[in-house]
């Protein structure tokens, strides 16, 4: 496993899941999450992605072609729905030190609106009037869009109207921070960046994306310190958290299922159609775990082989 | 007056931001300028080093200095906890994503310099706290009726009306042209350029010197912003130029009487040969310097001479 270098600044995926793990056995402070941020500053003016545009047009298998274009839709229209959505979370933390954490989550979803922007200007030729125009007319999946643009809207209004309620802060954080930050996120950030590293292709997005993931552990290590407070306060919040998380998993296991177009190619290339929703039960366990919280989250079913891919796999 | 505009901070001075100010005054830059110079200016509340600065604080012996000086750190630093805390819902009632994003840039901001507070009133001024911010739990006590008005008073009343109203295209005019404009671009800039002219003056504070004016560096663009926004505003819409300065103009006294120094400072102001109506002055031209980039045609009255009481009459005769 790679090494962080000295100043706390991790070069690879590896690196940076390394440090969450890390992180969930000993819990950083919300002080050290903001003095982290400040040591890990980075500057999408500075990535280069001449390289990764000479390769993008290049010959490419159509169907490889929609699934990386489905990977950066679904994360450029994410990141704009983050960050249209945090501002009322900021309001409603109880303490400042916990509020000033937020504003360098806060300026780190719209850098990462801002480094999609330059991809799909740069890479994919298309080209905005405003930032994240690009993502006007974008659809997702029913999960994706029950998720990010009703669960989400809806609890950052609630939190908008009511900064007080606690209990709707843990549900939001659980939902942001734990749910789609640590498990959704996470989960298409290993496989696409893995897979890059592989094909040894788009060096630019694979430096910009690796930043855009160091962010993220720090956000994931913030919702999980400040859940594992919101326990240790009081019990019931260990039950709301669970609650909130069962609700969703059965939707969620679903969601990370391969679109059935793209079975036969994944069979092919010999990858494991239950990646991603492995990878979710796996990475709920920890921060579950990491909050005080004993919980029992059930193993997603194996999905169904399509009998005329079965020979594939 | 200096006029390099030098962007990494090295050998800057506050001159030289307030240029790039008035640069920026003439040719409004777009809203994803002021994103990309954020991320060309970032900085360092952990990498700075107070070691000089508390020598320095605790070989200071007279009361008098160290009192004027603890008010002006309290006065910033309440603020930026203010400022910090009330700026979230400016960013939900902003009408396009490129002024949410520049606005996420200018909250990080405000938390960053509240975070330089806490260093300077820990390491410096050795008043430790259980929270970050706990220091200024009792700061409306310390401070003046215009201040808490501004600070305690009107913009978290604006603030709210937003959070209740995010569509309400007047109040966030009225939002921006009190954070903004007036407090980012008159009270803070006036107070940033003295602290900052009088330490390099007199060669104290080195790493407070640096940070603060990271800090100012910061506010720069934050006021090119707000004009930004205004002039686009009031190119859409002629009413807006009126609420504007409808907003600014009952301020205006108080504003300047805020300015004046505290009368046990008189006779030492008067006595080092200090403009004791530098403030109100700067004020002004500040905001006349704003409006004009707003595309606004407006009189600000200029402020009235400070009166001098008769028994202090003769420390001017004395420069």
């Amino acid at each position: 496993m790679p090494a962080h270098n000295g100043n706390g600044y991790e070069h690879t995926f590896e690196a940076v899941i390394q440090t969450i793990d890390e992180g969930l056995e000993r819990l950083p402070s919300y002080k050290d999450l903001y003095h982290k941020w400040e040591r890990q500053q980075w500057s999408v003016q500075d990535l280069d992605f001449s390289l990764d545009r000479e390769q993008w047009q290049r010959e490419m298998h159509p169907l490889v072609r929609q699934q990386r274009m489905g990977g950066y839709n679904g994360f450029f229209s994410g990141e704009i729905d983050v960050t249209n959505t945090l501002a009322p979370y900021i309001g409603a933390m109880p303490r400042l030190d916990q509020r000033i954490f937020l504003t360098t989550q806060l300026v780190d979803e719209a850098r990462h609106v801002v480094f999609f922007d330059k991809w799909f200007r740069e890479v994919l030729g298309k080209d905005s009037a405003v930032v994240g125009d690009q993502m006007n007319d974008y659809e997702s999946r029913p999960f994706g869009r029950y998720i990010f643009k009703q669960l989400l809207p809806d609890i950052s209004d609630g939190l908008m109207k009511h900064p007080d309620d606690l209990m709707l802060l843990i549900d939001g954080v659980t939902l942001y921070h734990i749910v789609i930050e640590g498990a959704l996120a996470l989960a298409g950030q290993t496989r696409i960046l893995t897979s890059y590293k592989k094909a040894d292709v788009f060096p630019g997005f694979q430096r910009g994306f690796t930043d855009v993931a160091r962010d993220e552990s720090r956000h994931v290590l913030f919702g999980v310190k400040f859940l594992y407070d919101m326990v240790q306060s009081s019990d019931q919040y260990a039950y709301r958290i669970v609650d909130f998380i069962n609700g969703v998993l059965p939707d969620l296991y679903e969601s990370g299922r391969p679109l059935p177009e793209l079975i036969p190619m994944l069979l092919q290339t010999g990858q494991d159609l239950d990646f991603a929703p492995k990878f979710y039960a796996s990475a709920l366990r920890r921060k579950l775990r990491a909050m005080g919280i004993q919980a029992t989250i059930p193993d997603p079913t194996p999905m169904a082989i399509p009998a005329d891919a079965m020979a594939m796999g | 007056m200096t006029t390099a505009t030098r962007t990494n901070g090295d050998g800057e001075t506050v001159e030289a931001i307030i240029h790039t100010i008035d640069e920026g005054l003439e040719r409004l830059p777009s809203y994803q300028d002021l994103y990309f110079k954020w991320e060309r200016q970032q900085w360092s509340v952990n990498a700075l080093d107070f070691s000089v600065d508390r020598e320095q604080w605790q070989a200071e012996t007279q009361e008098l200095v160290r009192q004027s000086r603890i008010a002006g750190y309290i006065g910033f630093y309440a603020g930026e906890i203010a400022v910090t805390d009330t700026l979230t819902n400016y960013i939900e009632a902003m009408p396009r994503f490129d002024q949410r994003v520049f606005l996420t840039t200018q909250v990080v901001d405000e938390a960053r310099h509240a975070v330089f507070f806490d260093k300077w009133f820990t390491e410096v001024l050795g008043r430790d706290r259980q929270l970050l911010g706990d220091q200024m739990a009792d700061a409306q006590q310390h401070m003046g009726p215009f201040y808490n008005y501004i600070f305690y008073d009107l913009l978290p009343g604006v603030s709210q009306a937003l959070r209740r109203n995010p569509h309400d295209m007047n109040l966030l005019v009225d939002g921006i042209t009190l954070y903004h404009i007036f407090i980012e671009g008159a009270m803070a800039l006036a107070g940033q350029t003295r602290m900052l002219q009088i330490y390099k003056e007199l060669g104290i504070f080195p790493g407070f010197q640096k940070g603060f004016l990271d800090v100012t560096r910061d506010e720069s663009r934050h006021v090119l912003f707000g004009v930004k926004f205004l002039y686009d505003m009031v190119q859409s819409d002629n009413k807006y130029a009126y609420r504007i300065i409808d907003f600014i103009n009952p301020l205006l006294p108080d504003l300047y009487e805020f300015g004046r120094p505290r009368p046990e400072f008189l006779p030492g102001l008067l006595k080092s040969g200090q403009d004791i109506d530098w403030t109100p002055k700067f004020y002004v031209s500040s905001l006349r310097r704003k409006l004009r980039a707003i595309g606004i045609h407006a009189n600000i009255p200029d402020p009235k001479p400070t009166p001098i009481p008769p028994e202090y009459q003769a420390l001017i005769s004395q420069n």
